[in-house]
């Protein structure tokens, strides 16, 4: 790494000249790379980008990864990046389309050092780009289809041709049969990782020729699929899978499991979950534990939730087998939790970190026995437990002081004094779920306030609090993620406490708290700025003066402000040009809002992806502007927009057909709009939801 | 008594250093091991020279060692980054000695960064770096440039189309 410097011996005396400072001319390549290496905020090194040709050679050949939101910049910047990359995500990039991506490589030819590419939900893409793809790039190991629905047969023929391949995702590539699953087994022999989630075409057959060809498999997906118990026979044979899901699998039973019997030990994790309302023969679930607790010593995390017919006896024998079990998912099965699993828990005392028993009638004998089972335990899930008493909790935290995250959605019955439990003993808590807990008042947030100092998420959605709570709440200086959906006491003061200590919050639910108002916002704009995520659904005192507050957010991403029936296009438009990282905005049923407010969004927020306009007054040019200008849009919603004639819907989709992938109208346009454009809108991948809605208001 | 090295400067000074100081430097330490003990550097002027000298005499007197076992080490732990970092300094005194040490101005210490990087001293070129990487950290382009002097060489069409490539890649989720 030794360079020569090109300062000259005269340029290091006593008087500095301003041009001896020049360091993009006086630093060779790998010292500035070296000092890029070093800048690892995102932003700063954007900025270092734009400074001169330098700084920007030496971005150049610094960077691994690229994820690219716009398909114009997509050829510049891959013969910028093609010698050093990596990585490359096009998930985001709209209107995707293989002549695009061909062209993109070829602007890098011949220097591709590619691993991994994701192209998940680029519907546009098909054999030709994967083609491409595959011939431009010789070290490629990863590649990401899921949700590309129209992928098939061809374009595994094309990704076989990838022998280095050792990850691929297919799931929901609705068009995979056998036929392209063995061309791919075949080509990429050393697969290590794959997802055929949802694929239904596939069967035995094609799982019986993956097992044989691809050994080194280590983790599958097979979710949903169509296959009996014959595939779980040829999967018994790769002796290297650690994690197996087979989520839905309503054609295996017992005699299937049987097979896993004989495997060696090295699966770790299985996710063997049937669907709820199957109505073909009852899955035998506790057969399935057994062979599970006979055959995995090793096995680290288990997901069996939702499986109607696992009983307990059949659960203790998966503990029984599993000394080394880490995190244990059994929520949503059936009621009942018989005491003998509980006290089997204490076989884990060691190694068990994470426990879910969502859905289950958990007595407070049994949270006791949890506690003194399991101290290690630092994730606990009692969502929709309904049974849960406070002197359950207060037993269960008696032990399990290291608790990080409590989940307690709609555990109804829960006061103040379970919260007091938890202040008292789990000074780590980081995560608190307690929607739905009516009886918490803001004395309960007292005690958590005070001791859970690294309390960085909680959720009190529905629960009885007022602002007092906030001044508890405040105390967490820590707080990223704050819920208060529902809360309708909390007022302007609340947030202004709140803003006072929380700096770091990025995410604010204010849900229907109808009492909030401008000067709320102001302070939430002062204080909070780093919030990414807000919602203020249905806070109808809200007007355009509490948005101009809101556009100072400069992080803001993520805006709800549905039913906001105070607030402009003056609003909104202040918030165009200030939130200028804006991705996803809900303006449902502001009804004031017309064309000027989508004119001030087309013309700033570039980088908007998601938009509810439903019930606006609108008007087809403003349609149409917005539509055709935001090049990053992929999901809208136009339900109700009257003041919108067919024909301007028609040319506002026309003009954006491209791009879209998720749309929802009202019903009565489907017989309106012409059929060769929703040939064309399906073709391109994108999914269009008919809604039958009435137009009344619901309040 | 401690063997002395003869440094000679580019503009003829020389300087006498003790072997375990100007073994320091990885060139020096090679170069002594083939030939004598007088090392010319034509490239480093007295100024340069003096300081980087102290640099090495502080660092010796606290390390026993030269650096280059830790930072091969450290070369062979960070896989995938490109740089290798040798090991950050431990003892807050030395560390409080280098704050001071780096409190120059950007032309000293692009001299010096060059020099030390030139006489592959990595810790030295580490902490010069360093600094200059926080002086780049929260600014923006414009400031960057008049922080170090930098012309700005785009044509706004250029910058245009670099400005466009900001917004509409590299974003994390």
């Amino acid at each position: 790494m030794v360079s020569v410097p090109r300062g000259d011996a005269e340029a290091t005396m006593n008087r500095p000249r301003p041009c001896d400072s020049d360091m993009s001319t006086v630093f060779s390549l790998d010292l500035l790379a070296n000092i890029l290496d070093r800048v690892s905020d995102p932003r700063d090194r954007k900025s270092c980008r734009l400074v001169c040709h330098g700084f920007l050679r030496a971005e150049e050949i610094h960077r691994r990864s690229l994820r690219v939101l716009r398909l114009e910049v997509l050829p510049g910047l891959l013969r910028r990046y093609a010698a050093g990359l990596e990585c490359l995500d096009l998930s985001a990039c709209p209107a995707l389309d293989d002549r695009a991506f061909s062209a993109a490589l070829a602007a890098g030819a011949g220097q591709w050092r590619l691993r991994s590419v994701s192209l998940s939900r680029a519907s546009g893409v098909g054999w030709r780009g994967l083609a491409a793809l595959v011939d431009a790039c010789p070290r490629l190991e990863a590649v990401d289809l899921s949700h590309c629905v129209g992928v098939g047969d061809r374009e595994a023929a094309a990704l076989a041709n990838a022998a280095g391949l050792r990850e691929l995702r297919l799931d929901k590539c609705l068009g995979l049969t056998d036929v392209g699953l063995a061309k791919v087994a075949v080509g990429c022999a050393g697969l290590e990782k794959l997802g055929i989630k949802w694929c239904l075409e596939i069967s035995d057959i094609g799982i019986d020729l993956l097992a044989k060809k691809c050994q080194d498999l280590k983790e599958l997906d097979i979710s949903y699929l169509k296959i009996s118990n014959r595939s779980i026979n040829s999967i018994s044979s790769l002796g290297k899978l650690e994690v197996l899901n087979m989520v839905g699998c309503s054609f295996v039973d017992d005699e299937g499991l049987q097979f896993l019997k004989h495997r060696n030990n090295s699966l770790r994790v299985i996710n063997n979950t049937a669907d709820v309302d199957s109505s073909a023969k009852p899955f035998e679930w506790n057969r399935l534990i057994c062979f599970l607790s006979l055959v995995h010593a090793l096995l680290q995390s288990i997901n069996i939730s939702r499986c109607e017919n696992v009983t307990s006896s059949g659960l203790t024998s998966v503990i029984e087998g599993n000394s080394g079990l880490q995190k244990l998912n059994v929520g949503d099965c059936f009621p009942e939790l018989a005491s003998l699993f509980f006290s089997k828990l204490n076989d884990l005392k060691d190694s068990l970190t994470v426990l879910k028993l969502d859905g289950f009638q958990v007595s407070a004998s049994s949270l006791k026995i949890i506690g003194l089972n399991c101290k290690n335990l630092a994730k606990i899930g009692l969502s929709k437990c309904q049974s849960v008493t406070d002197e359950g909790i207060f037993e269960l935290v008696a032990n399990c002081v290291h608790l990080t995250t409590i989940d307690l959605t709609c555990c109804h019955l829960l006061t103040d004094r379970a919260l007091i439990s938890i202040g008292d003993q789990c000074k780590k808590l980081r995560c608190l779920r307690l929607e739905s807990c009516n009886l918490i008042t803001d004395k309960g947030l007292e005690c958590i306030g005070t001791c859970c100092s690294s309390l960085e998420e909680i959720d009190l959605t529905d629960c009885s609090l007022s602002s007092t709570a906030m001044k508890y709440l405040s105390q967490c200086s820590k707080l990223v993620v704050l819920k208060l959906g529902l809360c309708y006491m909390i007022s302007d003061e609340g947030l202004v406490l709140l803003a006072s200590n929380c700096k770091k919050l990025r995410e604010l639910d204010l849900y229907r708290c109808v009492e909030i108002t401008d000067d709320g916002l102001a302070a939430i704009a002062a204080g909070c700025k780093k919030i990414q995520k807000l919602n203020l659904c249905y806070c109808t005192k809200i007007t355009d003066g509490g948005l101009r507050h809101v556009s100072r957010l400069e992080e803001l991403r993520d805006l709800e402000l549905r039913g906001l029936c105070h607030v402009t296009s003056s609003g909104i438009a202040k918030i165009a040009m200030g939130c200028r990282h804006l991705s996803e905005l809900d303006l449902k049923r502001c009804n004031l809002v017309d064309d000027g407010g989508l004119f001030a969004l087309a013309q700033y927020t570039e980088n908007l992806r998601q938009i509810n306009i439903s019930y606006c007054s609108i008007s087809g040019t403003g349609l149409c502007m917005l539509l055709g200008t935001l090049k990053c849009l992929q999901d809208v919603k136009l339900v109700h927009l009257s003041l919108v004639p067919i024909e301007w819907f028609e040319i506002a989709l026309r003009a954006s057909y491209e791009k879209l992938k998720k749309l929802k109208l009202l019903i009565g346009l489907r017989n309106l709009l012409s059929p060769l454009l929703i040939e064309k809108l399906h073709s391109r991948g994108c999914r269009i939801r008919w809604v039958e809605k009435p137009f009344a208001a619901r309040r | 008594m401690a063997k002395m090295i003869k440094l000679v400067s580019g503009d003829g000074a020389e300087f006498e250093v003790e072997e375990e100081v100007a073994f320091q430097s990885k060139i020096i330490k090679d170069i002594v091991a083939d030939a004598d003990d007088v090392i010319p550097l034509p490239t480093v002027s007295s100024k340069v020279l003096i300081q980087v000298i102290e640099y090495c005499r502080k660092h010796a007197a606290v390390n026993s060692f030269p650096l280059s076992p830790s930072s091969s080490a450290a070369a062979a732990a960070s896989s995938s980054s490109s740089i290798s970092y040798s090991k950050p300094v431990s003892d807050p005194a030395l560390r409080a000695w280098d704050n001071e040490f780096v409190k120059l101005n950007n032309s000293s210490l692009f001299d010096i960064v060059i020099a030390a990087n030139y006489l592959d001293i990595e810790e030295l070129v580490d902490l010069v770096l360093e600094t200059v990487a926080d002086r780049i950290k929260g600014k923006q382009a414009q400031e960057i440039r008049r922080q170090f002097n930098i012309e700005n060489d785009f044509t706004p069409e250029e910058e245009e189309a670099l400005r466009r490539e900001n917004s509409w890649a590299f974003q994390n989720n």
